[in-house]
């Protein structure tokens, strides 16, 4: 039998630096939340979101698995989980850029023809060269890429790059920007076709920066 | 010695085993399930573990070609295992019917074999239980197969859930112009309900951009009938005959569903499109509250048969009882009777006692 009762909507947050702008726009938009101390579950005054706070690259495995049915979570994280989501909202902060980026002094003639790259995102890289026919070598990194270069792992990198100061203090330039990096909310398909009318009343008060909110539109799409 | 037969422990992916309890939960579900199933007329069939690869490669996508278990036999032909269980039936059944035994109702409950990424591994299905309906192609055959999931899902005793329907029908009227390259990326855009992504796929086919948004806001629609209706008329102008057709269509359905089965349990969701290659017309999905995927799906697909003999629609579903036979709800009911021990100081007291307890319906054991 259907006929859902009204719970508060499941979000996976990042831990880090997008915690904060997230806290403004949800203040904002009336639903203000505090994490106390420790915890990392926290529910809004009127108990229209419950919030889990997880670390960045784990979003999207929160929401593939239906435990947190939405998530908010970067083009970088996405793209790495392999997992297919639906993108309800780009938030209007965070956007970063996706480069590949190597020494100054690094000739190119010394490629011959085939790039190796140190990153984080290794499926990211190993998809975007390929598709152009471009030869490369992956090699994971967890943490501190721009070391890779300057110890001779590997003559490039491919990082995230916001002011490009990391860049410029480890003496290597950007030689491309790869893609645009923005920051979504996101859902669980399931779990956006079964909560769909919550949902969309959701993400119209983000868009709207509403703190009322609006009655749910039963037929909206 | 000891570290190889420790790697062999791991089961392979693509298959598994579940035990006792949750193996005895499962044999009573698909029981109770096929149950119903004879009831409204569908015999049960089953289909090979494995067939010839080629006779299937034509329907497959390059990702579903990808997930299949290929081998080859001892004579060198190319075999795969069974990924699908609908297109192997496909194939026995376009064999051995005539046109004077339709319509056919059967039904089936076999594993499947494919593979799946290990991060997927709790998306993965190796069960299927269904149905297809094999003959007629009207609205009676698509509604009948609609209300038995329905009514499957609530013989089972399933939570909240809400079955979402739209049409492959519908995006093949709104995007005839696309091949199967550009039709498999507008597919993908709009089951991903990924708006920006269709925009871009019909800039590049030509497509105007007021039609464009028509068909953004088209197919991104969930909701009722009288919604749908009123979306459509303030598209008319945008929209094609054929496309008009399809919504008719689709309210009638969801009209006739409703006034059959009050329980509130269908939406019209035109960003179902459909999942498989050789889905022609009505599809839908079955979305269970809690649950991180889809329990049931299935449509129609007329041209499928055709290919191997029989020229004949078909429509059908199948469930995935894995996913529903954990839920609380649906465990408390198929949970295993707890067996007594017989009393008795003799063997024959003994078996005796347990007989007695058996008849009046308790578990016994010797």
């Amino acid at each position: 039998m259907s006929g859902a009762q009204r719970h508060p909507l499941t979000i996976a947050l990042p831990k880090g630096r997008l915690h904060d702008r997230i806290h403004e726009l949800f203040a904002r938009c009336g639903l203000a939340f505090e994490f106390e101390s420790r915890k990392l579950v926290a529910e809004d005054r009127e108990g229209s979101v419950r919030l889990m706070l997880v670390k960045n690259s784990d979003v999207p495995v929160y929401v593939n698995h239906g435990i947190a049915g939405l998530g908010v979570c970067g083009d970088d994280v996405l793209y790495e989980s392999g997992f297919d989501y639906f993108r309800l909202m780009t938030l209007p902060f965070g956007s970063t850029r996706m480069c590949l980026a190597g020494r100054r002094d690094h000739d190119p003639q010394q490629d011959h023809g085939r790039l190796k790259v140190a990153t984080k995102f290794t499926r990211f890289a190993h998809d975007f060269f390929h598709q152009r026919g471009i030869p490369v070598e992956v090699i994971k990194l967890g943490g501190s890429v721009e070391l890779a270069p300057l110890l001779g792992l590997a003559p490039y990198i491919v990082d995230l790059v916001e002011t490009g100061s990391t860049l410029t203090a480890n003496d290597l330039v950007v030689n491309e920007e790869l893609t645009q990096i923005q920051v979504h909310l996101i859902s669980n398909p399931a779990y956006y076709k079964f909560h769909y009318a919550q949902v969309n009343a959701l993400v119209r008060r983000l868009q709207n920066q509403d703190p009322q909110g609006d009655a749910d539109e039963p037929t909206a799409g | 010695m000891v570290l190889n037969r420790r790697g062999y422990l791991q089961i392979p992916q693509g298959t598994e085993g579940f035990y006792l309890d949750e193996a005895y939960r499962h044999k009573k579900l698909t029981a109770e399930v096929e149950q119903l199933l004879y009831l409204w007329g569908y015999l049960p069939v089953q289909t090979p573990v494995f067939d010839y690869y080629d006779a299937y490669a034509a329907l497959l996508s390059e990702d579903e070609a990808r997930k299949i278990y290929r081998l080859i036999d001892r004579d060198g032909d190319l075999l795969m295992l069974r990924s699908d269980v609908t297109l192997f039936l496909a194939k026995q059944m376009g064999m051995i019917l005539r046109r004077d035994d339709l319509p056919m109702r059967v039904c089936y409950a076999d594993t499947i074999l494919r593979h799946q990424n290990r991060e997927d591994i709790s998306k993965n299905e190796f069960f299927q239980t269904g149905v297809e309906l094999i003959g007629p192609d009207t609205l009676d055959a698509d509604l009948e197969v609609i209300l038995l999931l329905r009514r499957t899902l609530q013989q089972i005793g399933a939570p909240l859930y809400y079955i979402h329907i739209g049409s492959r029908a519908l995006f093949n009227a709104g995007f005839d112009q696309a091949d199967a390259a550009v039709g498999a990326r507008l597919r993908r855009a709009i089951v991903l309900r990924d708006m920006q992504e269709l925009s871009a796929e019909c800039t590049q086919l030509g497509i105007s951009t007021a039609r464009s948004r028509a068909l953004q806001q088209l197919f991104s629609y969930i909701g009722d009938a009288t919604g749908l209706s009123v979306l459509a008329n303030s598209l008319r102008s945008e929209l094609q005959a054929a496309e008009l057709r399809q919504i008719e269509r689709l309210q009638q359905l969801y009209n006739t569903l409703n006034e059959a089965d009050d329980s509130g349990s269908y939406r019209i969701d035109l960003s179902e499109i459909g999942s498989q290659s050789y889905h022609t017309g009505i599809v839908f999905q079955a979305y269970v509250d809690g649950l991180d995927a889809s329990v049931a799906a299935g449509g129609r697909y007329d041209r499928l048969y055709g290919r191997f003999g029989l020229d004949t629609p078909a429509v059908g579903f199948s469930i995935m009882l894995r996913k529903l036979q954990d839920d609380a709800a649906v465990d408390a009911r198929f949970t295993p009777q707890i067996s007594e021990a017989a009393t008795g100081r003799t063997f024959v007291q003994r078996f005796r006692d347990a007989e007695a307890r058996r008849r009046a319906g308790g578990s016994a054991t010797l």
